[in-house]
Parts: C-alpha cells; sequence; structure tokens
C-alpha cells in the first residue's frame, strides 16, 4: 500500500475535452509533487469526485456539457474555498476573467494559448 | 508520449457512444497516479479502497498474477494487450481492459489502463437484487452440494444437496456436528485427512482457492463416496485472511468407478504384456543355451571323436608299415571328415548372409543340403523374389531360422517321404508353410519341444502368428503368418 506523503498532492481536472485530457497527462506525470489527478469530463462527474475527495487543486474547464464551469467554480467556492482553483477556457476575454476571479479564481489560463505556462501555475499553487 | 503516443480518444471513438469507460495510468507497482472520475468513483473511492491503495489490491487475490503478467508483456511489446479482469470493488465485476505500456525514455514504466465492464452497471444492480432476493433459492435448486463456514470451519449455511451428498442430514450440520471427516481420494487405506490438510485449512492459510480437489467421504459399511471440490476464500474489506469459505461439492462416485475399472484393465493388460516379454526373453536365454549345449555335444560327440580317431591312425603310421599309404589316405578322410563337420556345424550357427544372396537363395541352398541328404523329397515353391526380399533383414533371418528349426524337426521325428514349403507374400503380411507327410504327433499328450516353442516365440516377436496342425499318421503343417509393417523388436 501507498503511504501518503505529504508533499503528494492531488488534482482534479474537469474538462469534457478528451484530448485536452491526452494533453494533460503528460503535463501532469512531469510535476514532480503531484501524486495522484483524477479527470471529470462534465459539471455532474466533477461534483461527484469532489464528494468523495478534497484535492490540493481543481482545473477548471468553463464550458462543460451539461452545466457552466462558472457554476462549479462557485459550488467549489462556497464549500471548499481553500481550494485553489485554475480557469482554463478558450474563452480568456475579460469579463470571464472578471467573473472568475470575483468567484475566487486562482488563476486564469487561456487553453489555446497558455497551456505551457500550467506547469509552472501548477508547481507554484500546490 | 510512449512509443504509439496516448490514443484515448480513438480508443473512446471505437466505444459504443456514450458508453463509460475506466481510466487509469499505474507504475509496475500497481500505484495509481491518474483515474478518469469513472474508476475513481466506481472502483477507487469506494468503502474499501481509496487513491492510495495500489491497482492490484482492486483485483481478487486469484487474477493478480495474470494481471501482472499482462503488464510485463505489455512492456515487451508496441501493441496494447486486451486482458478481462475482475474488479473487486465490493461486488465483483468483469473489466474488458486494453493496457498499453507509455513509459519515456530514462523514466519508470507506467501504464495506460483503459477498460470498459463486460456488464453494463444496470445489469450488475439487477443481477445483485436478483441474486439478493432469491439466494436460497438458486443455492437450493443447485445440483451440487454448497457449503458456507466461518473461519472456525461452522457452517453457516448449507443447502439440502450438501446434506445428502455428506450422507447426513441439513438439522445436524446445521446444529454444528459439522462435516463428516474427508479422506484423501483413491488412498489404498482410505486414511483421514490431517485437519492442515483439508482444503478448507488450505483454502484459509493461503487465501487462495482450491480448484477441483477431489475427495472421498466415508459411507456406512466401509463404502466411500468419491467428490469433486472446489473451494472459494471469502475476503471482508482489504483483510488478507479470509473470514469464510464457501465451497461446492459434486458426487462423482460413478466417473470415478468407471475411471478405475478401466485403469484396472489397463494395469491388466500391461501386466499381461510384461508376462509376454517376460517369456519370450526365457525362451530365447533358454534356445541360446540349448544351442550352446548341441555344438557341445557335436563338438565332443562327433568331431572330437573324428578328430581322436585320427590321432589313432597317426599314432599306427610308420613308413616301413606295409600299409602306409592305406593308414596315409585313411588320416586323410579323417581330417576331411572333421572338416566336413566343422563346415556343417558352423554352417548352421553362423546367420545366413541374406543380404547376399537373398532369403530365397539361402532356402534354396538349405533345401539342395536337404536334398543331398535323401532322406525325403523337398519342393520349395515362393512368390515374386522382389516382393518377398523386401522385408527387414530381421525378419528374413528369423523365417529362415523357423524353416531350419522345422525341417530339423522333420529329419529327426517325422519319417516323412515328402516336405513342401512355401513362402509367399500377401498384402500387408509374409506366409510361410512348411508341411511333411510323416507320421505326425498327438498334439495334446505330445510335450511340445524347445524346436517348436522357437518358432512360436519368434514369430510373436514380430506380432506374426504361428500354428501347427498335426495329428498321428497325418504328417505336420506348420504355418506362420508375419505382417510387414510391424515393429522391429527390442533384440534381448
Amino acid at each position: 500500500m501507498k503511504i501518503m506523503k505529504k508533499e503528494n498532492r492531488t488534482v482534479l481536472i474537469v474538462d469534457d475535452s478528451i484530448l485536452v485530457m491526452e494533453r494533460m497527462i503528460p503535463i501532469m506525470e512531469e510535476i514532480d509533487n503531484i501524486s495522484f489527478v483524477v479527470h471529470a469530463a462534465s459539471y455532474k462527474e466533477g461534483l461527484e469526485v469532489l464528494s468523495r475527495l478534497i484535492p490540493d487543486m481543481v482545473l477548471l474547464d468553463i464550458h462543460l456539457p451539461d452545466k457552466s464551469g462558472i457554476e462549479l467554480l462557485r459550488v467549489i467556492q462556497e464549500q471548499h474555498p481553500e481550494i485553489p482553483v485554475l480557469m482554463i477556457s478558450n474563452n480568456a476575454d475579460q469579463y470571464y476573467r472578471d467573473i472568475c476571479k470575483k468567484l475566487g479564481a486562482r488563476y486564469f489560463l487561456d487553453k489555446s494559448a497558455d497551456v505551457d505556462l500550467i506547469p509552472s501555475v501548477l508547481s507554484a499553487a500546490c | 508520449m510512449n512509443r504509439n503516443g496516448i490514443n484515448i480518444s480513438e480508443w473512446v471513438a471505437s466505444l459504443d457512444a456514450g458508453k463509460p469507460f475506466y481510466l487509469a495510468i499505474i507504475n509496475n507497482q500497481g500505484s495509481l497516479t491518474f483515474t478518469n472520475s469513472w474508476f475513481y468513483t466506481r472502483l477507487l473511492s469506494t468503502r474499501e479502497f481509496s487513491i492510495h491503495n495500489s491497482f492490484f489490491d482492486l483485483v481478487p487475490q486469484n487474477d493478480q498474477a495474470h494481471f501482472k503478467d499482462t503488464l510485463a508483456a505489455c512492456s515487451l511489446q508496441e501493441d496494447p494487450i486486451t486482458t478481462n479482469i475482475r474488479i473487486n470493488n465490493g461486488l465483483c465485476r468483469w473489466i474488458k481492459w486494453e493496457v498499453s505500456c507509455i513509459t519515456r525514455p530514462g523514466q519508470a514504466e507506467k501504464f495506460l489502463c483503459l477498460g470498459y465492464d463486460i456488464a453494463d452497471e444496470g445489469q450488475i444492480k439487477r443481477t445483485d437484487e436478483i441474486l439478493g432476493l432469491n439466494y436460497r433459492t438458486i443455492v437450493e435448486d443447485m445440483n451440487v452440494g454448497i457449503l458456507l463456514q466461518d473461519a472456525e470451519g461452522k457452517i453457516i449455511t448449507a443447502n439440502q444437496k450438501a446434506a445428502e451428498i455428506f450422507n447426513t442430514t441439513l438439522e445436524e450440520l446445521y446444529t454444528g456436528k459439522g462435516l463428516p471427516p474427508l479422506c484423501e481420494a483413491g488412498a489404498a487405506d482410505q486414511s483421514v485427512l490431517p485437519f492442515a490438510e483439508t482444503p478448507f485449512r488450505k483454502t484459509l492459510r493461503t487465501g487462495a482457492a482450491q480448484t477441483n480437489v477431489v475427495i472421498d467421504v466415508p459411507l456406512p459399511r466401509n463404502r466411500y463416496r468419491t467428490l469433486l471440490s472446489n473451494w472459494q476464500p471469502l475476503f471482508e474489506n482489504l483483510q488478507s485472511v479470509p473470514y469464510s469459505v464457501l465451497s461446492t461439492f459434486q458426487d462423482i462416485s460413478r466417473e470415478r468407478g468407471f475411471e478405475r475399472q478401466a485403469r484396472g484393465i489397463e494395469l491388466q493388460l500391461a501386466e499381461h504384456r510384461l508376462k509376454e516379454q517376460k517369456g519370450t526373453a526365457e525362451a530365447i536365454i533358454k534356445a541360446q543355451e540349448q544351442e550352446r549345449t548341441r555344438i557341445g555335444h557335436e563338438l565332443h560327440d562327433n568331431i572330437n571323436q573324428i578328430l581322436a580317431c585320427g590321432h589313432l591312425y597317426l599314432d599306427g603310421l610308420n613308413r616301413d608299415t606295409a600299409n602306409f599309404q592305406e593308414i596315409k589316405n585313411k588320416t586323410k578322410e579323417i581330417l576331411q571328415l572333421a572338416i566336413e563337420e566343422v563346415r556343417v556345424l558352423s554352417k548352421a550357427m553362423v546367420l545366413p548372409d541374406l543380404k547376399k544372396g537373398g532369403l530365397v537363395t539361402s532356402i534354396e541352398d538349405l533345401v539342395s543340403d536337404l536334398r543331398f541328404g535323401d532322406l525325403f523329397e523337398v519342393e520349395f515353391t515362393h512368390s515374386e523374389v522382389s516382393d518377398l526380399e523386401e522385408m527387414a533383414q530381421t525378419k528374413k533371418v528369423t523365417l529362415f531360422r523357423i524353416i531350419q528349426e522345422q525341417t530339423k524337426n522333420i529329419i529327426k521325428y517325422s519319417k516323412a517321404k515328402k516336405v513342401k514349403i512355401a513362402l509367399s507374400s500377401g498384402v500387408g503380411q509374409i506366409r510361410l508353410e512348411i508341411k511333411d507327410d510323416g507320421q505326425g504327433f498327438d498334439q495334446e499328450n505330445t510335450h511340445r519341444g524347445l524346436g517348436l516353442a522357437n518358432i512360436f516365440e519368434r514369430t510373436r516377436l514380430y506380432d506374426g502368428n504361428a500354428t501347427l496342425s498335426t495329428s498321428p499318421g497325418n504328417g505336420c503343417c506348420v504355418i506362420v503368418i508375419i505382417p510387414f509393417g510391424c515393429p522391429v523388436p527390442v533384440t534381448i
């Protein structure tokens, strides 16, 4: 049985794109202090995971198939305000940035332009 | 990322639309680093498991070796491997996995496991509901004995068939009188198995299922029932020691009986064959001894006498005597006779050089020797020489020896006037017939000598068949049939 060390961090990614998941897997594997990652493909799945696991960080897309990621951000902030949330979206205009920041998102990255920044943001946040 | 890249999207596209799938990344120790939510919520975050568990913890003990073998095979090949593994998430479910190695150069081995339920969630739930409601009915209606015992061996549940198989009553089973003693199946003394060696105890001790164990259960009047049994350990949560054992029993006494009978017949046959071989070996040794005695007699009684006689003549040889020339000629004659006798003897001893002249030529030589003796008329007929000469050399020598043996018998005992030897090749076999018109003999009241015994033994060595027809006053006929393709016997 694996013993959980303090530096072992868990991350929840909520994003409906399998291609993004394929991309995220090697990125997560690169970051040393992340030991476990769960991927949820919808708002519902995200909530289901969150009811059983309190991750050290959440990566959250705005556009989810069933409900907006902004709704999930609100729930997370209500239930676990200590969890840092990194929003990742193709809708990276200022409007969304402002809403997410207001709701408590710690970071906001443009999915198409800032993917390379994810490792450093995660390392800093976790 | 890996040698093939991660093709999750391609794999998902091959599934039925919307079919939920499990995804996990593990290292070669089974530690999980990545899962999708379906995997996490359905398999990992259950009452028994958490992210701290290894993937191997989810796999029932009986399937772990198979799954580890799959991982090992994956790391040696490019293509993913598909395998069915039971996943123990409190309730077992079969999942079809496609496993591929996604190791990057210089990094520890990692495996991508993609899977889906063979039976979907609805089917699993429905099965559990039906089984739960109908457990007793199902167990009672099964035509196998079923027992559920706790770690102390106390029976928690048993069905009627189990009571019947163990020759007891359900009441006795439930009231703690337990099972009758189990015996080692087929043991000559039907010894009761020591407790530590019972399949029940072994299942508890090793935590591994004991499958297809054959045991005997004693019945009244020294009879036994043979059972085929299977013992399955049941675990609570992640405990490594089973807390109960579920076992099933089938009465296979009838089948075992047939098996034993068949084995008995096989043993008898083997014994018979051994006896036959022993008989053949004895006959050959006896024949060799007899041949040695005959040669000894021949040397002593005949050649020795002739040479002694020559010696006597030589003693009397003196140039001054009047009959010098006569004695010299006589001595010469005696020496010539000795040479001739040695030649005859050696001809009988040495294997005929059938390679040179062939079987037919050798028989013809023998026949001309017999004719020279002028004791009886000899007729030799044979079929196509080329067909006969196709036979193995050892068989040719055997047939030749049989002819020698039988003609010797004819000379010694038959008082025959006419002898016929016929050699022919038929479909897959060679037939030899030696017939004389001599005085014959009463088969039942005449001891069959070594000569005839030799003929029969030699024939049997080649899976052949020899028959003897004779009666007083009616001559004698020996027929030998040897198959063409029979195995060449091992020389003893």
